[in-house]
């Protein structure tokens, strides 16, 4: 038939290869906490009753094994929760599904990279960042211990290329990204990586992965196409305007280095590429940037947000807006979009779970509601639909 | 003459007029099979979280119901038409036969277009109606639009039952 069809199949034969695992995520999407259980954990006086309301919920078993509940420890038990449900379906997947469940983590591998590096750099011991890594983005335990040994300047790091990063799967990242640093300084050899150096190296990185994936989703097309295509351009959106707006009174605003390092790290995809990005260049206050992203609606209603001031951080305003989005992939089927969405709005949910629990240790109950609910009926842009029901 | 009457009313001649049957119920079935589909999944997925807006959005599968009724209709009336042959010699003309061929031709695969049309509006419709309930209107007369293509079909469909011929028995 017509319909736009992938390597991985359409209508009538994505559920040949794919149709269990999608019943899978299915199935863990019902996991989610709902209206009520947010309800309940909020109104909680302290974390025991948080830990007894969370073991009617799927983190029964998560929490079981806690004797006291802390915050930290919840985040870590619901992380591996996650971990464990990822690798579960990553098992079953076959390709083309495998090859994009990977690239899913490799945004995880760049994160526990470069926390290595910048823990080494700081002298911290190694276990200690070993186990502050994220679970999803591990490689094998001697590449793991071998990263931080490399010494913090440019030369140390493209030994560091060579011998480790090379054979890993985001290694094509960090060739790109050396072959375009050293095309910038004309082959001159950058002395010391600092603490900000070490920010930009991330930025680059991961817009490297988000073009990438770009790329790969665009090359299985039909629907996988459409939806993942929308949800990475605006993901890379939202990194442009967080690199904007974090330079600004660091090195980085000032205009020799906006045109040539800042513009650098935007990205190649999203709503505001090419010329919202080439405007995004020049931008050297506050003002200029909401002037640029009142040009582009989708932004200029975020833009308010931080713009107004109020108790709602611009942070918010992304997760909200990341939360509707997310949410949206799972209204369609025979798409590979579900199995993102479902681990990012996992993480909006531990998230969730973090704050609510930070909350009520610090006793400050009238901030406890400022979390952006996963699959609420009662979520904010749904207020309208609720209410005339 | 007689070799004209011959070759005007040849004992395949029915052939032509029962393809016709088939092909205006099967086509027109495949293309309210394939509008069914996919706005049920569509309204299946729009539905976990927008449960009341389900009955109104059943609307596309009805439309693509509707194709396969105009199917039966054509098969029907068409079927009707194809004579017996009696007294040992054939009624039912060649003539009648491609008419009637081509009439189940034309509503079959109308219906057939018609079926995708509706089933892919109704799929991102429904979906859309989910998030924004205003759309409605607008889904509603796209699929009016993309129905009347059947329709179109049914028309010509009937129409073109009408041309027979019947061979005389003098012969």
């Amino acid at each position: 038939m017509s319909t736009p069809k992938g390597p991985h199949g359409g209508l009538s034969d994505f559920n040949i290869h794919h149709g269990f695992i999608e019943a899978l995520i299915r199935g863990m999407r019902c996991s989610f906490l709902k209206d009520a259980d947010y309800h309940h954990i909020t109104q909680c006086e302290n974390l025991e009753d948080v830990k007894l309301n969370l073991s009617e919920t799927d983190y029964a078993d998560a929490v079981a094994d806690m004797t006291v509940l802390t915050p930290s420890d919840l985040q870590a038990a619901a992380i591996k929760k996650l971990v464990t449900e990822f690798k579960y379906v990553r098992t079953q997947a076959v390709e083309p599904l495998a090859t994009f469940l990977d690239f899913i983590t490799y945004e995880y591998m760049i994160e526990n990279i470069m926390l290595l590096l910048k823990g080494a750099l700081s002298g911290r011991d190694i276990n200690e960042l070993l186990a502050q890594c994220h679970p999803l983005g591990m490689f094998k335990d001697s590449t793991m211990r071998s990263i931080p040994t490399f010494e913090p300047n440019a030369k140390g790091f493209a030994d560091l290329y060579q011998t480790v990063l090379v054979d890993t799967p985001v290694g094509p990242y960090f060739a790109m990204f050396l072959q375009e640093s050293s095309n910038a300084m004309g082959g001159e050899v950058r002395n010391v990586i600092e603490e900000v150096e070490i920010e930009i190296i991330k930025s680059s990185l991961i817009k490297y992965w988000i073009e990438d994936f770009t790329q790969y989703v665009e090359k299985l097309g039909g629907e996988t196409a459409e939806i993942m295509g929308d949800l990475l351009k605006v993901r890379a959106d939202t990194n442009a305007i967080n690199i904007t707006l974090n330079s600004f009174g660091t090195p980085l605003n000032e205009p020799a280095m906006r045109a040539s390092d800042r513009k650098r790290l935007y990205p190649a995809v999203g709503h505001l590429y090419p010329s919202g990005t080439s405007m995004l260049t020049d931008v050297a206050t506050e003002e200029e940037l909401g002037r640029v992203l009142s040009l582009f609606p989708q932004y200029a209603s975020i833009w308010g947000v931080h713009a107004a001031g109020s108790d709602k951080s611009i942070d918010d305003a992304f997760y909200e807006r990341d939360v509707m989005s997310l949410e949206l992939a799972f209204e369609s089927q025979m798409h590979f979009g579900v199995f993102y969405a479902y681990v990012k709005l996992k993480e909006q949910e531990i998230r969730n779970l973090v704050w609510i629990t930070e909350c009520i240790l610090q006793a400050q109950k009238d901030e406890i509601n400022k979390f952006v609910p996963v699959f609420s009926f009662h979520a904010p842009w749904r207020a309208s639909a609720s209410k005339a029901r | 003459m007689a070799s004209v009457e011959m070759e005007t009313c040849p004992a395949s001649a029915p052939f032509f007029g029962f393809m016709g049957v088939t092909s205006a119920l099967v086509f027109a079935n495949i293309g309210a099979a394939y509008g069914t589909a996919k706005s049920g999944v569509g309204i299946s997925s729009m539905g976990v979280m927008n449960p009341g807006l389900v009955m109104r959005n059943i609307i596309p599968v009805v439309m693509a119901g509707v194709l396969g009724i105009y199917g039966l209709i054509v098969a029907v009336i068409i079927q009707g038409s194809i004579t017996e042959p009696s007294g040992g010699m054939a009624v039912y003309s060649l003539y009648s036969g491609f008419a009637h061929l081509a009439a189940g031709l034309c509503c079959g695969l109308s219906g057939l277009a018609a079926g995708m049309a509706i089933g892919i509006v109704g799929d991102a419709g429904v979906r859309a109606v989910g998030q924004q309930e205003k759309l409605f209107v607008g889904m509603i007369l796209i699929l009016i639009f993309a129905e009347a293509l059947g329709l179109y079909g049914l028309i010509v469909a009937l129409i073109l039952s009408q041309n027979s011929y019947e061979c005389s028995n003098n012969n």
